[in-house]
């Protein structure tokens, strides 16, 4: 029982001490946290990694070396000359499509959650601010997506669109965005709506109200700022679910399209071709869980960092 | 007042299964194209016409839906629309019970493994041990079903060559029981299993800094006692709720492990409903996961009132299950 006085004693808002904003604050928790940190290194790592990997690799995710697979007799093995990773059979080098695919995933993870903000918090706002009858609807209609898988829907969205030219847009990356964020915004709505709910009781907010002040100024002036902080820890624990949706998206062909590569359709292929080059399954593996890893890791320190309640109790 | 608060919950399963259908269907039917006019599958005009005459795609939306429903609820799910006509029924009768003994063994293995490994970070936090099982937890969450599928699939087959740091195993044994059910179950038990074990953990560390507990402890009730009537009891409450998330795992977990290891279950129907658009598979089987999952819920719902009674009297809502169900 020790330790966990200890810990209380560390928690600063039992300690009163000196704040300097709540965003200064919540970044000063997540920084003191293991787990956060790792998560931060993990995250920044990928992003530096997928952005500057591109520039260093000398091959493009589709140039094929065909000469040199001609040259080996089939597709490079890992460590082979100018191809650490190897290539797949059409020569393509494994390095630098895993690298196209963290550009994907990264891509799809940040765009698909500007989505889910974008449905998530206006639905959220107006059901818990407005009540009565559009809450009821909004919210009853937010149920029926949420009980259902999220992953089937994103998949149903997907194949129901799969055949479209809009699906064609880069690739298919416009569409997986949407297909994702069209059902990953319960979440987020639900979260600002039970916010908005209790914010509304306040003291202050009833103040605002009973003298006059418009209600789009005291949602977007007290509400929304007050509801910053959970819809940032939605957000960051909705990233990795957002890549898992994706890859899986890939690897089932509903995603995103040659020749750009997916970490899932990278994963589909290397499946495919288990026999012949074993190699090509295990990059994008590694990958995809280091990514995993590191934006729970984000998640949970996010979560710690802004929920002083929650983090006393870890 | 518990029978009373189930059968409301139970009757809930109702609208909730509507409206999901409802949305499916206008995703599936609102989208252009059809499973006959795309690219490998050109049919003429008239065979076109005729198809989507038959199949009563030239209805308006409402009829179609409706038509649709009367049919399911007599138990009628129509002919498959993709190269040959088939009982959508009898395809999915064949599939259904590889999947279910995949996904309960899967679920069992996730249950088996992760409640221990999330107590065991929890009571033994800041030990080898404690870090030991929340290292696992977290590895485990690193690997969502496809990946771990092909990862065993290459690791622990001999005749892949020779992998970087691959086991070799006797060829009966890949070939066995082992490789047909083991993997698989492995593969899809891996995230599940992680977030149980998550779940275990924080929900214990929580009751652990309870005052109740704390009183527990300085009564000096013995440890063993404490941890079973007072910890254990409380803990397992939040993860209950996460059942259905859990399913929800399970079964999109089960498309991917399914096409993997070449198992003839309902995911690999799934799946290759999706590649052909046959629309007339795909709703049905949406049909059956999104009842199974609102029963689940329901099931879940009412567990939870038996343990807590504030839930049933709507004092105090259930507690939201976790993102990404």
């Amino acid at each position: 029982m020790a330790e966990v006085r200890a810990a209380d004693r560390r928690d600063p808002i039992d300690h009163q001490e000196l704040s300097r904003g709540f965003w200064t604050d919540a970044f000063g928790r997540l920084l003191r946290s293991p787990a956060g940190v790792a998560g931060l290194a993990i995250v920044i790592g990928l992003i530096v990694v997928a952005v500057v990997g591109p520039i260093v690799v000398p091959w493009t995710y589709y140039e094929q070396d065909i000469p040199a697979v001609i040259a080996y007799g089939g597709p490079l093995p890992p460590l082979s000359a100018g191809h650490v990773l190897g290539t797949d059979s059409l020569g393509r080098d494994l390095l630098a499509r895993t690298l196209d695919g963290a550009q994907v995933s990264l891509t799809v993870a940040l765009v698909a959650q500007l989505v889910v903000i974008a449905i998530g918090v206006p639905v959220g706002l107006v059901a818990g601010w407005r009540g009565g009858i559009v809450e009821t609807g909004l919210m009853r209609f937010t149920d029926v997506i949420a009980t259902f898988p999220d992953l089937l829907f994103i998949v149903m969205i997907s194949a129901a669109i799969v055949d479209t030219p809009f699906f064609r847009i880069l690739n298919g990356l416009l569409a997986t965005f949407v297909a994702i964020g069209l059902i990953a915004w319960v979440g987020t709505a639900r979260l600002v709506r039970a916010q908005t709910l209790s914010l509304k009781q306040r003291d202050d907010i009833e103040a605002a109200r009973a003298i006059g002040v418009p209600e789009g100024r005291i949602v977007r002036r007290y509400i929304l700022p007050q509801a910053m902080g959970p819809i940032a820890v939605a957000t960051s624990l909705g990233i990795p679910i957002a890549i898992l949706a994706e890859s899986t998206l890939s690897f089932l062909g509903l995603g995103v399209q040659i020749p750009r590569a997916s970490w899932g359709s990278l994963i589909d292929a290397g499946i495919d071709a288990i026999t012949l080059t074993p190699w090509l399954v295990f990059p994008p593996t590694i990958a995809l869980g280091v990514a995993l890893v590191g934006f729970t890791l984000l998640g949970d320190g996010m979560r710690d960092a802004f929920d002083p309640r929650a983090s006393r109790r870890r | 007042m518990l029978v009373g608060y189930a059968i409301r919950r139970i009757l809930w399963v109702v609208p909730i299964v509507l409206g999901a259908s409802i949305v499916a269907f206008t995703i599936m039917h609102v989208a252009p194209g059809s499973p006959w006019n795309r690219e490998g599958r050109q049919l003429s005009p008239e065979m076109v016409e005729r198809l989507t005459a038959q199949f009563g795609l030239d209805q308006p939306l409402p009829v179609q839906y409706l038509v649709w429903l009367s049919r399911i609820v007599q138990g009628d799910f129509g002919l498959g629309m993709s190269t040959d006509s088939y009982e959508v029924a009898e395809l999915i009768g064949h599939a259904i019970g590889p999947t279910l003994l995949l996904g309960v063994s899967a679920f069992i293995l996730a249950v088996v493994v992760g409640v221990p490994l999330g107590l065991l970070a929890a009571l033994r936090q800041r030990t080898v041990v404690g870090h030991a099982a929340t290292g696992l937890a977290l590895l485990g969450m690193a690997a969502p079903a496809f990946a771990l599928a092909g990862f065993l699939q290459v690791v622990f087959t001999p005749d892949y060559g020779a992998p970087p740091g691959g086991f070799t195993l006797p060829p009966e044994f890949v070939a066995g029981p082992v490789h047909d059910w083991l993997l698989p179950i492995v593969a899809l038990a891996g995230l599940p299993m992680a977030q149980i074990a998550r779940h275990t953990k924080g929900s214990v560390l929580e009751v652990l800094h309870t005052d109740y507990v704390r009183t527990a402890h300085s009564k000096g009730l013995r440890e063993g006692h404490v941890l079973r009537v007072h910890l254990l009891r409380n803990a397992a409450i939040p993860v209950v709720t996460i059942a259905g998330s859990i399913l929800a795992l399970l079964i999109t977990g089960s498309i991917v492990v399914e096409r993997v290891f070449d198992i003839p279950g309902l995911g690999s129907v799934y799946y290759f409903a999706i590649r052909g658009r046959d629309y007339t598979l795909l709703m049905a089987i949406t049909m059956i996961y999104a009842v199974v999952v609102a029963v689940a819920n329901a099931v879940v719902d009412i567990t939870y009132g038996v343990i807590d009674p504030r839930i049933r009297d709507g004092s105090r809502a259930a507690p939201e299950s976790m993102p990404g169900g």
